[in-house]
């Protein structure tokens, strides 16, 4: 039964690092990236998994191992400690960790901090309400909240390669602004208006995802960004403002 | 006992529990109900009753089998792409726990959305593009199905192919025909006190007659629309104040929260209650024109619809007869700017300036 | 006092701490069953959604042909975490554990206040009922979470849960709460105050120091989520806007037009919230980490290597435990800087637990291992919650968790930590302790099916969560697939559900053991296992009262593998058992 559980144990590492190693190329992995800091989120989760598979490996193995030959009528050992080893295992990690934390906290800076907000005005107002996404456009005045806005549900429009911002706000409850391609995702609190930023590296469209519980609706409410060139994203705001123009007849 | 008999009785008696206690995922079974106003209305007759269920049966099938004896003429052979035995299971999963099976507004989830899931059965629809008295146009239910109505907890389905957006504003025509061509023929058959064929047929006829009638009646505006300007906004300010023509404070208030004073009246007990009723028999309150989403629709000729035809189900009246366009487009001007975020009068100045 | 007392006396209102501790036993294994049928239900949707509900479908939901409807799924998650934290892993672990063991390793009669005890159990009674009619309340269980974030939870109109259901499920963890908050207390002053004569705090076994660690935290921040049920429930009748926030309008319903005061902020809660129930993981965890500790001694016949790394380590949980809730606030519009703050502390209190591991380690290695059910399960909680920990590191660093947080990987490393990790190690302990609490040692053979099925269905169950989390699935979603890019997942997403379901099934096995242990005749003795802490000289069960005489504590409590004639381990006390307390005393402290 000992070896019974050493053996499970080993097959857990195996599973485990197998299930991970699988993963990329049956879509079971982060989405393909599409933002400009999506590749340093993603160069962290793999330095992070790097430690992970090394601590996994070393502390399972040497678990498995100790179960395997840990004999009932094996030689006795009234070993209390040691004083050498609590200190290379409290060292060794703790300076793992202390360089982890050290490297996250350029990006951390530079995707939150106001003081990295890019310069420019807001590319849109995000509006989120149960349960549905709504984006608004300052219009040909640049202003947001005028009469001149285009609004649309569902989809976002956003140029590629530029820095976008986006002002999000909720009217009822807290959601959470999510593209997982885009490797974006904030709160939406009501009451406190949030502004992100983000460059779309690709044209496309991603999908966009609810991520805090919003009520019974909360897995409805998807929508879409889609990137497209700067002509394309002036001819879809230009469609837009036809729509605010037309006056229901014939087009 | 020896552990591996037991762990075969385990093995064994939960098989068994769970192949005999109906572990089985078929597909929901549901089935049509009638209506509340139906039964009142033939309540002293319970064959009638069930003649005229089975007749439904009949014509309209069933929720995992539907038929349309009705289908709508505007919708070419080119866009059935989906059959409505699809679109009924795509209404299933999408819509039915808040619309309930008949298209009643009345699923599950429906007692606590405020305003309520649309009762499709009357054949009544808030967010047209057609003048009064009129069924929507397709185009009018697929437009809601895209893009939801902000405001309201009916969500934008515009993930769905195009083709199911179709599907499912079919459906919901079906629906509501059913509920219409209910309602009639229960009517004639409380005059007549017999149901026949042609007590169906007649009523058929006349329920799919109005929804082929909806293209002919979309409002339209001849012309270009005209551009917003600090006068215009000012005249509609004026009609939107005026009693005898907009008089829209009345009800919306003069400051646009929705506050006016016909909007409210004192209950038995000396508290402030809506006024008014929706055509559903729920409270209605006048839109907060500073505040909520317009639900039907910010574009201009939204408003210009909303204010020309009314809204059917709801108190607000069509102003086709009192005010000419011009005099709609001032107010849409001045609801417009109500809207903004900017004070109007602030707003006025700078594009003065 | 004259003659026996009744049966309720005895029984039911009994303040002996050990009926207390099998009260608490039964009382979460039962809501454990409940919480485990709930998890069947939600895996039920994610793999199938919107199909008919298998057995109670057709009963509970008839008006969509036997489907769940979506606002019945987030009363399941809702139901299915607290029920699982507040009525299972906490009662267990502090209730059943706590009150059993206390008095008991430290070799007193009683606990300091027992009648403070009979009432923390009697006030964990009506929060589970309340707990249970805020699932089934006819106007809609408690939808918003067991998180409860404002406005969803304090505005009535948010949620089918929000109205009446919400408001129960205040009241059961405000109840839960000071129930808590009793037992905390009479725990810390019994550790501190009724300590056998000879038994020093370094002296005391591991399972006592995790229960105290735990106890203390409870004392610190459980007093904060109380308070802030109360503002919720205040916000929620009495009108008040501690959470609210100017401007709403949540289903038509504006709380300035309703008369209600404005001007709070959701973010509060956020706070009050996780300043309790961050640390409420570690309050799960510590005493679990001390019961293993135990177990792998006395199972392996071997000191737990490291006896003060390991202590120090719990402190030190303890303390940085109070410091990291703002890691669940990381995307909420916390202010970076606090994020920043938070990421420190979080992967800081990583490094106490990866201590404990290499300790646990060690003290297996070469150690002489009895592969007992209890040993089994201590082996399994040490493989699975290194798992679970590992897996923390990328929802501790900020920029990761930006795209992790609310996913379903979140999902699987905390059950890795709390399935894998507590239950694993109130299965070890239950194994271990239950020739003392029923004077009958469980059958081994159905300990050990039970313990592999368990172990590897767990692995399946919470491995692949991560992968769907990767994949960008979000929590608390009924239907993953209205998502085109997770459509993928639903294969996944069915082999966790069938795993789940033969997980709920194969506990049977532990079930079985039970019934068939109890109907059985054998007994198992004071010291089945020969092990040294106090609770093992006193009779299998203890009478009431525990000793016969106050034991005297002579040595630390893993004097395992002694070389040397005779017995190789050295008991705590050796006063019960007959030997000669001149020699006992002679024998210079370890």
């Amino acid at each position: 039964m000992r070896r019974v559980t050493a053996l499970l144990i080993v097959a857990l590492l195996a599973v485990t690092l197998a299930s991970f190693a699988v993963a990329p190329a049956r879509g079971w992995w982060l989405p393909e990236n599409a933002s400009h800091f999506g590749a340093r989120i993603d160069a962290l989760f793999t330095e992070i998994l790097w430690v992970v598979t090394v601590a996994l490996v070393l502390t399972l193995g040497l678990l498995a191992w100790a179960v395997w030959r840990g004999r009932a009528d094996g030689p006795r050992r009234p070993v209390h400690g040691s004083r050498r080893l609590e200190i290379v295992w409290t060292v060794a990690p703790g300076a793992v960790l202390v360089w982890l934390a050290l490297s996250q906290f350029d990006e951390w800076a530079e995707l939150r901090y106001a003081s990295e907000r890019p310069a420019g005005p807001v590319h849109a107002r995000v509006v989120a309400s149960q349960f549905d996404w709504h984006f608004v456009y300052p219009g040909r005045d640049g202003r947001l909240g005028t009469r001149d806005d285009l609004d649309a549900p569902y989809e976002l429009v956003v140029p590629v390669g530029r820095d976008v911002v986006l002002e999000l706000v909720a009217r009822d409850v807290i959601h959470s602004f999510f593209v997982p391609a885009l490797r974006v995702k904030q709160d939406v609190v009501p009451g406190l208006p949030t502004e992100i930023w983000f460059r779309v590296t690709r044209p496309g469209s991603f999908e966009l995802a609810c991520a805090e519980l919003c009520g019974f609706g909360h897995y409805k409410m998807a929508g879409r960004v889609r990137a497209l060139s700067d002509a394309e994203c002036a001819r879809y705001l230009a469609e837009l403002e036809a729509e605010q123009r037309w006056n229901g007849g014939a087009r | 006992m020896r552990p591996h008999l037991l762990l075969l009785l385990w093995v064994v008696s939960s098989a068994g529990l769970s192949s005999g206690c109906g572990f089985d995922a078929r597909a929901a079974q549901l089935e049509f109900g009638l209506q509340p106003s139906t039964r009142a209305t033939l309540a002293g007759s319970p064959e009638l009753l069930a003649q005229l269920e089975q007749g439904l049966a009949q014509r309209f099938g069933t929720p995992a089998e539907p038929r349309d004896p009705s289908a709508d003429p505007s919708r070419g052979p080119s866009d059935a792409r989906i059959s409505l035995a699809q679109s009924a299971e795509r209404y299933r999963v999408e819509c039915l726990h808040c619309h309930g099976v008949d298209g009643g507004g009345d699923g599950p989830t429906a007692a606590h959305i405020d305003p309520r899931p649309r009762d499709f059965r009357r054949g009544i629809f808030k967010w047209s593009s057609v003048g009064e008295q009129s069924r929507p146009t397709h185009e009018d239910l697929v437009r809601v199905i895209e893009r939801g109505v902000w405001g309201t907890m009916m969500p934008a389905l515009a993930r769905l192919d195009p083709a199911e957006r179709q599907g499912l504003a079919d459906y919901v025509r079906y629906l509501a025909v059913r509920g219409e061509v209910e309602t009639q023929v229960a009517l004639a058959v409380e005059e007549t006190g017999e149901l026949d064929d042609a007590a169906w047929d007649e009523a058929l006829e006349l329920v799919a007659g109005k929804w082929a009638k909806a293209p002919s009646r979309v409002v339209v505006f001849d012309g270009a629309v005209p551009e917003a300007s600090a006068a215009s906004i000012a005249r509609g300010r004026e009609l939107y104040e005026n009693p005898a023509k907009g008089n829209c404070a009345a009800c919306h208030g003069s400051s646009g929260r929705g506050d006016g004073p016909v909007a409210f009246k004192l209950d038995e007990r000396g508290r402030r209650v809506p006024a008014y009723q929706d055509a559903w028999g729920f409270d209605i309150l006048p839109r907060n024109l500073r505040r909520d989403p317009f639900r039907g629709g910010r574009r201009s000729i939204d408003l210009y619809r909303r204010i020309h035809a009314g809204i059917q189900g709801g108190p607000m009246p069509a102003m086709s007869t009192i005010m000419t366009p011009a005099e709609i487009w001032d107010v849409v001007h001045y609801t417009q700017s109500l809207a903004e975020d900017v004070h109007p009068a602030e707003y006025a100045a700078s594009e003065e300036r | 006092m004259s003659g026996q007392p009744g049966w309720l006396r005895r029984w039911v209102f009994s303040t002996d701490h050990k009926v207390i501790g099998i009260q608490f036993l039964v009382f979460g294994m039962l809501f454990f069953l409940f919480g485990g049928l709930l998890a069947l239900a939600i895996r039920w949707q994610l793999a199938w959604p919107w199909s008919r509900v298998p057995l109670i479908g057709d009963a509970l939901y008839p008006a969509t042909g036997g489907a769940l409807t979506p606002e019945a799924y987030t009363v399941l998650f809702t139901m299915h975490g607290t029920v699982m934290i507040f009525f299972v892993v906490l009662p267990l672990l502090t209730g059943a554990f706590g009150n059993y063991l206390v008095p008991l390793m430290i070799g007193a009669r009683d606990m300091a206040f027992p009648r403070l005890n009979l009432l923390s159990f009697w006030l964990m009674v009506p929060a589970g009922a309340l707990a249970l009619c805020a699932t089934f309340v006819a106007s809609g269980g408690a939808a918003a979470g067991w998180t409860a974030y404002p406005p969803l939870s304090s505005i009535a109109s948010a949620a089918p849960g929000s109205g009446a259901g919400q408001t129960l499920w205040l009241a059961s963890l405000l109840l839960a709460g000071v129930a808590s908050t009793l037992g905390a207390l009479n725990y810390v002053t019994t550790i501190v105050k009724l300590r056998a004569e000879g038994l020093g705090f370094a002296r005391l076994p591991l399972t006592i120091w995790g229960l105290g660690c735990a106890a203390l935290v409870q004392l610190t921040a459980l007093p904060v989520l109380t308070a802030g049920a109360l503002l919720q429930l205040a916000d929620r009748t009495l009108g008040t806007g501690f959470f609210t926030p100017a401007g709403l309008v949540v289903n038509q319903f504006a709380p300035e037009a309703a008369g209600h005061a404005v001007g709070g902020t959701p973010l509060l809660w956020q706070h009050l919230f996780w300043f309790y129930s961050h640390p409420a993981v570690y309050v799960m965890v510590l005493p679990a980490m001390g019961i293993v500790s135990d177990v792998l001694a006395v199972h392996g016949r071997k000191p737990v290597f490291g006896y003060r790394p390991m202590v120090v380590s719990m402190c030190a949980i303890l303390v940085l435990g109070l410091l990291v809730w703002g890691h669940h606030m990381f995307v909420s519009g916390l202010d970076p800087a606090a994020g920043t703050l938070f990421m420190l502390s979080t992967l800081l209190i990583a490094l106490p637990s990866s201590v404990k591991v290499f300790n646990w380690i060690a003290t297996l290695w070469g150690a002489r291992i009895r592969p007992t059910s209890a040993m089994l399960n201590a082996i399994g909680f040490v493989a699975l919650f290194v798992i679970g920990g590992l897996s923390g590191l990328w929802l501790a660093s900020t920029p990761v968790d930006i795209q992790l947080h609310d996913t379903a990987l979140v999902v699987g490393h905390f059950h890795f930590i709390v399935f894998g990790g507590s239950v694993f190690a109130i299965f070890a302990g239950l194994h271990h302790w239950f020739p003392k609490m029923f004077g009958r040692a469980l059958d081994e053979r159905l300990g050990r099916i039970h313990f592999v099925g368990s172990f590897v269905l767990t692995a399946c169950v919470f491995l692949l969560m991560h992968q769907l989390g990767l994949a960008g699935q979000p929590r608390r979603v009924a239907d993953p697939y209205v998502y085109e890019g997770l459509r993928h997942l639903q294969p996944l997403n069915q082999f966790i559900t069938w795993s789940a379901i033969a997980l709920v099934a194969w506990q049977g096995f532990f079930v079985l053991n039970v019934v068939v242990t109890l109907s059985s005749r054998a007994r198992a003795g004071r010291d089945p296992w020969q092990a040294n802490t106090l609770e093992w000289q006193a009779d299998s069960p203890p009478p009431h009262g525990n000793f016969a005489a106050p034991p005297r504590v002579v040595c630390g409590p893993y004097e395992y593998g002694l070389d040397g004639p005779g017995a190789d381990h050295r008991p705590q006390s050796t006063v019960e058992s007959g030997a000669d307390p001149a020699r006992a005393a002679a024998v210079p402290p370890g």
